[in-house]
């Protein structure tokens, strides 16, 4: 790359969101080029996680082919939880609408489809900070070096230096990311298939919500992959700054996996891996501007995450992102007009689903982060739950009809609001 | 499972230089520390009062970074090709 060299594109980091934007931009047949600071694409990052496959299907059909899924999820499972015992509910399926994916994987595939449409992807190269003279972003720096380019993509993740840099999120507000932490404990595809009910192949995913996260706002994960189990919290981090316990938060991933109605799912299993990852949950309400002259958020750096409670999606929104973005950039350049792309972008986020369905959730950030949904709710369905399935000393149980007004007057008006706001949300 | 034993797993390139920085004139004045047990991996302690940082198992989630209310860590990511290296993520 000699000095006076301007490319077409620096994208900046090789997640989803990077690396759809990469191909859709060098298949077009501008010069692309991806700086990644880890050793290999994929090699940062971590989901949950599961890939939901309709939104990109059309979309990233080309990038998604062939692409190393673990398991198409046809049982899904939402688990309450108090202390010992949990209520769930259960849907089993003949064919599933999303994957569960590793992160590892699917990220170099990703790579080596953008690379095969002529982007160039370079790892190891951390992106320092933007160079903007005059408010327009030009080009990045790594080390000493100074990379130009008519267009900058910021897809470097939830904590996107190069968005603070740019102005676009100038205070990290607490409330608005959620920290995810889990481990990847090995079991035979044969065991998992056993344990979870699935025919062969096919994958579950159970979700945990209440006491397994100690009372704070979020909920536990169990995903089924090849021959290993992804087993996760993901917690709120506005709640656990003002969490008063004595634990650590690892702890209660400890707890978790110790649980009795969790611990046979696990028993014999190998654990191969730990890590961490923070999630952007602000929603629509903390969504920051797509960009400024010269550079374009994309994925987690532009806050593209849906969290509805038994939904967290981010990687399909990533993807999506990334492919308007480049398609943004392939018009604004081949009209000879840099300066248009992030207007085509913006209209182009606000024709997708992306900002129409941000839009249509924007009440779930707070309706989610109400303590009682984790402390009280869940704790009164089990209750409720075991007097239901309970004959007593005297011979008697109790019938339907009493039992559910028994559930009405535990729930009380603030339990039965409760309710009420999640399913208006 | 010890987090210790977990984090051991994983496969971390250690940069000798520490990309997380404490202010720790703040950290005495802070009331709830909430770093030493919000941090997934552990790498915050609190040795004869002064909040300790050990760079060397850092996930790089940035919980920390996040969590904090006086600003007192100063995070980057270290260097290319240094730091977690996830196998399956
Ligand atoms: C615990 C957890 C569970 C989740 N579960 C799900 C789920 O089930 N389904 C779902 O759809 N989503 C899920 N998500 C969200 C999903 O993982 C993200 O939304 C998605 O990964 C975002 O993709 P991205 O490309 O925007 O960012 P990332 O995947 O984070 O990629 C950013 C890339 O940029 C690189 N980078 C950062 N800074 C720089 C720099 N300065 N220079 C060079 N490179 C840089 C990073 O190394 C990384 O490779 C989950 C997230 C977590 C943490």
């Amino acid at each position: 790359m000699g000095d006076e060299e301007i490319l077409d594109v620096i994208v900046v980091g090789a997640g989803p969101a990077g690396l759809a934007c990469a191909g859709e931009a060098a298949g077009a047949g501008l010069q692309v080029i991806v700086l990644e600071r880890g050793d290999v694409a994929g090699g940062k990052n971590l989901s949950g996680g599961r890939l939901y496959l309709e939104p990109v299907k059309d979309l990233c059909a080309d990038l998604l082919k062939d692409a190393p899924f673990e398991r198409p999820v046809v049982s899904e499972t939402v688990c309450l939880c108090d202390e010992r015992s949990s209520l769930s509910f259960r849907l089993d399926q003949p064919t599933g609408n999303s994957v569960t994916v590793l992160r590892a994987r699917l990220d170099k595939h990703l790579a080596n489809r953008a690379t095969a449409k002529g982007a160039m992807v370079l790892p190891q190269q951390r992106a320092d900070e933007l160079v903007m003279p005059a408010g327009r972003v030009t080009g990045v720096k790594v080390g000493p070096e100074v990379l130009k380019a008519r267009v900058v993509v910021a897809a470097d993740g939830v904590l996107s230096f190069l968005a603070q840099q740019a102005g676009l999120r100038p205070a990290r507000e607490t409330h608005t990311y959620a920290v995810g932490f889990k481990e990847i404990i090995q079991l035979d595809a044969a065991v998992i298939e056993d344990r979870f009910n699935l025919p062969k192949g096919q994958g579950a995913a159970r979700l945990y919500m209440g006491a397994v996260t100690g009372g704070l706002p979020g909920g536990g994960f169990i995903y089924t992959n090849r021959d290993s189990l992804s087993v996760g919290l993901v917690v709120q981090l506005g709640a656990v700054r003002k969490w008063r316990s004595e634990s650590h938060l690892f702890d209660l991933l400890e707890e978790f996996k110790q649980r009795s109605d969790i611990a046979p799912l696990l028993a014999g299993g190998q654990t191969a891996e730990y890590g961490a990852h923070l999630i952007p949950e602000g929603g629509f309400g903390a969504l920051p501007s797509p960009g400024i002259p010269g550079l374009l958020l994309a994925g987690d750096a532009a806050g593209f995450v849906l969290n509805t409670g038994p939904v967290l999606r981010g990687m399909d929104l990533a993807l999506t992102s990334g492919v308007l973005a480049g398609r943004s950039i392939v018009a604004g350049l081949k009209a000879r007009q840099p300066e248009t792309c992030l207007q085509i972008y913006r209209q182009a986020l606000k024709q997708s689903f992306i900002m129409k369905q941000m839009r249509a959730h924007k009440k779930a950030p707070i309706v989610l982060s109400s303590d009682r949904l984790y402390r009280r709710l869940p704790e009164q369905m089990v209750n409720w739950a075991t007097d239901f399935f309970r004959v007593g000393p005297k011979g008697s149980h109790p019938r339907m009809r009493q039992a559910f007004k028994g559930l009405r007057r535990s729930l009380g008006f603030r339990g039965l609001q409760d309710l009420w706001r999640l399913m208006r949300m | 499972m010890k987090v210790e034993d977990k984090v051991a797993l994983c496969a971390i390139k250690q940069h000798a230089e520490s990309h997380i920085q404490l202010d720790t004139s703040l950290c005495e004045k802070c009331p709830t520390k909430i770093c030493i047990r919000a941090c997934p991996a552990h790498l915050y302690t609190l040795e004869q009062n002064e909040v300790k940082v050990d760079h060397s198992g850092c996930l790089e989630c940035g919980t920390c970074l996040v969590v904090c209310i006086l600003g007192a860590v100063s995070w980057n990511y270290p260097q290319g090709g240094f730091g977690i290296r996830y196998r399956h993520g």
